[in-house]
């Protein structure tokens, strides 16, 4: 599916096809849609979603001509999220250094359509997952979001974040210990409370 | 990690897959991206108008009065066009060629002319036309300019003061500056004061200068003049 979805994209962005063509605009959509899934499974649901999805979008399609189809598109879409998530944190630091900005500060709240007991404590554990997951460092945090949330082989992990197979173990091993340690504290995350 | 532990962590993850976006969220995503990539992005009119801003605000921080001395330079510069203009219609008035008599002259930095007084005169004078002058040395009354009927007949007052000061002809400027300090409208008086009391400080003839600027207090001169004069002042002082 990858690969097949990887020809048509690069079919469709590349420089001959203007984007506004219907076919063009369906294939960069589809791409579009790959950009905010992931983003939104790095970064979390904030309010500069859209920014970020649009930062990796232009990224995307600037570096897709150079994609040769050696991993699976969503690898290399991976590869280029990570990457702009972890600039704009950076950039975002530095920029917290001298101003802060109240409403960025607090992530976009977590919304759901159903309403039922075990929906609303699916959603409050999801919201103090998210804070559990802000206190880790970026790296650490991406890495244990794309192996253990969004189940991808270490390998795999370890060409999106462009990083050592080895690193990455001890990235997520780090990892699952502070998260660990968040989550005995939060009864919410009691397995032996009933759901 | 303990099986406690695992079973947090699945937990967790359930949480997680629960809050998933739908489509509907994606597509909404999609289509707030797409609109925000038609966008034209105008990186060079942010940019260019950050570097005017910084310019100018340099500029006014380095040396207050630059923007306006600027403007007054700029203005001249109108009025020599538009007296080029004049000349050019279809009854002009039988002039000798300006272009060649600018030619001849090498065009100087406004304020760069060279000074007059003893002082400055061992510095090698860039224009023979100059080194004349350099040699007749004082600023004594000046000699009546012989403007009158020359090619400088339709220029303003200021403009030839303007001109006289570009060719680095300090003498014709302030007996072009005499002539304004005659004038009916007090703050053009006050103007040309100021602008003689500045030339005759620049050739070292403080006591004219501190002279001149003396009255143009004591008289009471606009604020902005009066802050030039009391700034100018300061070196009589001394």
């Amino acid at each position: 599916m990858d690969q097949s979805f990887a020809n048509t994209a690069l079919e469709l962005t590349a420089p001959a096809l203007p984007l506004e063509q219907p076919l063009a605009r369906e294939g960069s959509d589809e791409l579009l849609a790959l950009l905010y899934r992931q983003m939104r499974s790095l970064a979390g649901p904030r309010q500069d979603l859209d920014d970020l999805v649009q930062a990796a979008a232009e990224r995307a399609l600037k570096a897709l001509p150079r994609f040769e189809g050696r991993c699976a598109l969503s690898t290399f879409t991976y590869g280029i999220v990570y990457r702009t998530l972890l600039d704009h944190q950076r950039w975002y630091r530095r920029f917290q250094r001298r101003f802060s900005l109240d409403s960025r500060d607090e992530p976009d709240d977590l919304v759901s359509s159903r309403s039922s007991e075990t929906d609303l404590r699916e959603l409050t554990r999801a919201r103090r997952l998210y804070a559990a997951l802000d206190t880790l460092p970026q790296e650490k945090r991406a890495t244990l979001i794309l192996h253990d949330l969004e189940g991808i082989e270490v390998a795999e992990v370890a060409l999106i974040s462009g990083a050592n197979e080895r690193t990455v173990r001890s990235r997520l091993r780090d990892a699952h210990k502070k998260l660990a340690e968040i989550l005995r504290q939060d009864p919410l995350f009691d397995p032996e409370v009933p759901a | 990690m303990s099986a406690a532990d695992l079973a947090r962590f699945e937990l967790a993850k359930r949480a997680y897959q629960a809050t998933q976006p739908t489509a509907a969220e994606v597509q909404t995503g999609v289509r707030r991206a797409r609109l925000a990539r038609r966008r034209p992005r105008r990186n060079w009119f942010s940019k260019g108008l950050v570097l005017v801003v910084l310019a100018v605000g340099g500029m006014a921080y380095a040396k207050p009065h630059a923007v306006g001395e600027l403007v007054e330079r700029v203005l001249p510069s109108h009025d020599a066009d538009s007296s080029k203009r004049a000349h050019q219609r279809p009854a002009p008035p039988p002039t000798p060629a300006i272009p060649a008599v600018h030619a001849a002259i090498p065009a100087p930095a406004p304020n760069a002319g060279p000074p007059i007084g003893p002082k400055n005169a061992p510095k090698p004078a860039p224009r023979a036309v100059v080194g004349k002058h350099a040699e007749g040395a004082r600023l004594a009354p000046a000699p009546a300019p012989s403007i009158g009927g020359s090619p400088e007949a339709g220029v303003s007052d200021w403009g030839r003061v303007g001109r006289a000061l570009a060719r680095g002809d300090d003498e014709s400027a302030l007996s072009a500056l005499r002539q304004l300090s005659e004038s009916d409208d007090r703050s053009t008086r006050d103007k040309a004061d100021l602008g003689r009391a500045q030339l005759f400080m620049a050739h070292g003839q403080s006591e004219q200068a501190c002279a001149l600027l003396r009255s143009l207090l004591n008289r009471g001169a606009s604020a902005r003049i009066e802050r030039q004069a009391q700034a100018s002042l300061k070196s009589c002082a001394r």
